[in-house]
């Protein structure tokens, strides 16, 4: 069987370029090596930026730096894909937007304030929360759940002016797992081993939730008297979120919201598992598991790419490829001191900025004989060698910091400024380059390839760790890898 | 532990991708989920030094590494290829327990399902009786609510393997497995039936076990004896260019990957390139099953078996079943929860019925005339969760061929 689209890779700009694939009638697959890095993500899309409006900054971005991605769409197309992404999740993971897309304010779990496009409804009643600094929001903390604290969140906001939040505290034991009986429950489940003083993972609480937010909104009922809103870390259901959140809702009466949490980050599972689910419904056929190790490539052409599954490798043929692989973090780009590479299609990386990175580092020799000191552990004078090693070592580092001119340029130790630690971290503007249609060239500008479209975090020239631009380019340039992938499959 | 593995394991970040795709961790409060069991205990026990003492903070952790399924969907998630379940699988030699009678039994399928073939029309009626049941359970520790069924003696599949006196080159060998050749030869007799449309002449080994079991029951041991058991008997006919066709997901699993992953060695690497899932292999076959399936109208639920997912080659499975015209097929991909030998435990019966509720209550909501899946054990969960006709694809094949 030949695919119309083959996507690799299965996160948000892979997924959205198959959502568009399939709209438009294409024979759709999606390959992945694994799970996509969307357990990072807040579930938010964010565009660009930190103002209200992020348009004109935008605009003024892409005329100052042509070789963004963001530069590839227009502003209509970028608000094209994200109305399609917002028409499409509608169902199972629904988003909010503002008129003319532009920014939400929304508090963080530090109780700061930052900007987001587009919100999902489980942290859409953080907005208007934020929004009055009059407003009385009780933040209720999970015990037996370390990865996020209520008082750190009200302490903040205090801080900000917002002195009507109020920090609670919940017992986990509350909450009843599948397959537990009602009784173990009611006797604060002492067997349970979470109970004993360890924590629970994120996923495990948003499961048991769904079987048993009601006992959960049977504890709160009391404590949300008087209060606007009530905020939790975004532990609120998995698959069930909806339910879980109007149910809090209707039963508290109070509006409720989700504040997303480090990793495992539910809104982004849910998210990816929205995704995966329309995708299935739809009839994308899925290969997961398994990395693709090569493909097929004639004339410019790709027929073919080949994922390695156990006993043989397995061919996935196709008439045009969307490679949204991720960077080096989804492990489309595979980072080492020499430099990096594209995983599938060997295509060069470029990095715009990379001169930290690639000029050889006067520490890697040091570190290079301490590695050889530690491989010999049998040695009864390793531990001393390294002991003097390492006291070096901080020597070194320390005089650097201190101004002492040593064989690194400056520039290259700054003070952790935003600026100095964008540019230590240059290897995230790391990626391929492409032209107008997202195909992949070279230096000269030349097309590499001419049935494969680049998407989202693979392509080169943005960090979306400072822009806060990740899921903006993610969706729009996926958005435009399946039109694009569509258009040349229709010219054919 | 190898050197391989001891650098794949730097390869986790603790991104936490197999907790939240793990069935057992979704559903027992008590277990720690694939990352601690795996990557992390892997590295305590690095720390433990060569003579692999764990440290005490393991403790808690070993007692959990029983209550893995081996399902493998840990190992698909993770964005960075470390070997989750593998991990899992080697770090339960710490484990030293002594096997309960009833692992034992369960680790032998073939002794069991001799025993079993052998008085079937006596022993099936004995086992759908709930007392009996009870008495099961509380003496051995077997779940049995949901019966085993043996088929009898005189309608087992017969092998033709050993007796073939041919030329073993290029010939089709089809490997049934246990649960095909003791519970289900129907299966394995409407896969025969396909090939000989098809005009492919298979062999059919002796009933052997893949192994698969008794590596699930901790007997790591005599599980490396059956898999060099197994690669002799087949490195002959591997050497010649034939093909071991299976229709059991969890066999070829076990004969593609596990083999290789437990022995590393060469041949069981060649043994590995010669084993076919039933779909890979009738990929080849395609347009002529396409012109030969008759159409059927029905509704079905067309399950991917873990074990599937985890050889990659649900895709080929469902493109089979998408020849048949008028076929509805609405796909389901998540864990059963019954996992082989897994559900049949009574102590692991609360986490693999709460894993397969959630897959029934999916399967309720297509409302099909028919289940279809390839794997033998999921199928026995599925027909009696759900009460709904469950068939092996080749069944299906087989039937829209016939009609």
């Amino acid at each position: 069987m030949i695919y119309d689209v083959v996507i690799i890779g299965a996160g948000l700009a892979g997924m959205t370029a198959a959502l568009k694939a399939i709209e438009m009638g294409k024979k759709t697959i999606v390959v992945s090596h694994g799970a996509s890095t969307m357990q990072v993500m807040s579930g938010c899309i964010d565009l660009y930026g930190d103002d209200r409006n992020p348009w004109p900054a935008l605009e003024e971005l892409v005329s100052q730096n042509p070789a963004h991605p963001y530069a590839l769409l227009s502003q209509e197309e970028i608000q094209e894909a994200l109305s399609f992404f917002i028409e499409r999740m509608k169902e199972s993971c629904p988003y909010h937007n503002q008129e003319g897309f532009t920014n939400f304010r929304i508090p963080t779990a530090f109780g700061e304030e930052r900007s987001t496009c587009l919100l999902p409804e489980g942290q859409f009643a953080g907005q208007s929360a934020a929004a009055d600094v009059k407003s009385r929001v009780l933040v209720v903390g999970l015990k037996g759940y370390p990865d996020f604290s209520a008082e750190l969140l009200v302490e903040g906001m205090h801080k900000r002016g917002y002195q009507g939040w109020d920090a609670a505290e919940v017992d986990l034991s509350c909450l009843q797992m599948p397959g537990e009986r009602n009784e173990r429950v009611k006797r604060a489940g002492t067997s349970s081993r979470r109970h004993k003083g360890l924590s629970a993972n994120s996923v495990e609480i948003a499961k048991r939730l769904e079987k048993s937010w009601q006992h959960f909104a049977e504890e709160l009922r009391g404590m949300v008297q008087g209060f606007d809103a009530v905020a939790f870390p975004a532990v609120l259901g998995l698959d069930e979120h909806l339910v879980v959140k109007r149910g809090l809702e209707k039963y508290l009466g109070v509006r409720v919201f989700e504040v997303p949490t480090i990793h495992p980050s539910l809104p982004g599972i849910r998210l990816a598992r929205s995704l995966g689910a329309e995708l299935r419904e739809s009839g994308c056929d899925f290969l997961q598991g398994f990395p693709v190790v090569s493909a097929d490539i004639r004339e410019r052409q790709c027929g073919s790419i080949i994922a390695s599954t156990p006993g043989r490798p397995r061919c996935v043929r196709g008439k045009n490829f969307i490679l949204a692989t991720g960077g080096v973090l989804g492990g489309g780009i595979f980072a080492e001191r020499k430099g990096a590479r594209e995983v599938v299609f060997r295509l060069p990386v470029a990095n715009p900025g990379a001169d930290a990175y690639i000029q050889a580092d006067p520490h890697s020799a040091k570190i290079a004989d301490l590695t050889a000191a530690l491989a010999d552990t049998h040695s009864s004078r390793a531990a001393d060698l390294i002991a003097t090693r390492v006291a070096a070592l901080a020597d070194d580092a320390h005089k650097e910091q201190s101004g002492t001119p040593g064989n690194r340029r400056k520039a290259d130790s700054p003070q952790f400024t935003t600026s100095g630690l964008r540019h230590q971290i240059s290897i995230s503007q790391a990626g391929v380059r492409v032209n107008q249609q997202l195909l992949p060239v070279d230096e000269d500008g030349s097309v590499l390839l001419e049935n494969v479209f680049c998407a989202g975090r693979i392509l080169a020239g943005y960090d979306p760790f400072i822009e806060g631009s990740g899921a903006g380019v993610a969706v729009s340039t996926g958005y435009k890898a399946a039109l694009e992938a569509g258009r040349l499959g229709n010219n054919e | 532990m190898n050197e391989q593995l001891d650098r794949l394991l730097d390869h986790c970040i603790k991104c936490s991708d197999c907790q939240g795709v793990c069935p057992v961790a979704a559903h027992n409060p008590q277990y720690p989920g694939p990352k601690l069991l795996g990557p992390d205990l892997a590295r305590i026990k690095c720390a433990g030094g060569a003579k692999g003492n764990t440290p005490e903070a393991a403790g808690e952790l070993l007692r959990s590494l029983e209550m893995c399924s081996g399902c493998q969907r840990c190992e698909l998630a993770c964005p960075y290829g470390v070997p989750v379940a593998q991990l899992i699988r080697q770090n339960r030699d710490v484990l030293q327990r002594k096997l309960l009678l009833r692992d034992k039994m369960l680790a032998t399928p073939q002794v069991l399902g001799q025993m079993g073939t052998a008085i079937a029309p006596l022993m099936n009626p004995v086992l759908r009786n709930s007392l009996v049941q009870k008495m099961i359970k509380g003496m051995l520790g077997l779940e049995m609510e949901q019966p085993l069924a043996f088929a009898s003696r005189k309608d087992l599949l017969q092998p033709t393997l050993r007796q073939w006196a041919g030329a073993a080159e290029g010939k089709v060998i089809y490997f049934p497995g246990c649960h095909v050749n003791y519970q289900e030869p129907e299966v394995g007799r409407a896969f025969l039936q396909l090939l000989d449309i098809l005009g492919v002449k298979a062999l059919v080994t002796d009933q052997i076990c893949c192994g698969m079991p008794l590596l699930a029951a901790g007997n790591r041991e005599k599980a490396h004896t059956a898999f060099q058991r197994n690669i002799q008997i087949f490195k002959e006919y591997v050497e010649q260019g034939s093909q071991i066709v299976t229709t059991c997901p969890s066999c070829s699993l076990t004969l593609k990957k596990i083999y290789v992953e437990e022995l590393g060695t060469e041949e069981a690497r060649q043994l590995a390139s010669a084993v076919y899932d039933y779909s890979e292999y009738l990929e080849q076959y395609s347009s002529c099953l396409a012109a030969l399936v008759h159409p059927l109208r029905e509704r079905a639920a067309y399950h991917l078996p873990c074990h599937t997912q985890a050889q990659g080659t649900g895709l080929a499975g469902l493109q089979l079943m998408r020849l048949v015209p008028g076929l509805e097929l609405n796909v389901v991909d998540d864990c059963c929860g019954q996992s082989g030998t897994y559900g049949f435990k009574a102590e692991k019966q609360g986490v693999s019925r709460a894993i397969g509720s959630s897959l029934v209550w999916r399967i309720a909501s297509i409302e099909p005339d028919i289940i279809i899946t390839p794997c033998g054990s999921c199928k026995d969960r599925l027909s009696f969760a759900s009460g709904v006709q469950t068939v092996h694809p080749v069944q299906l094949l087989n039937n829209a061929c016939q009609k």
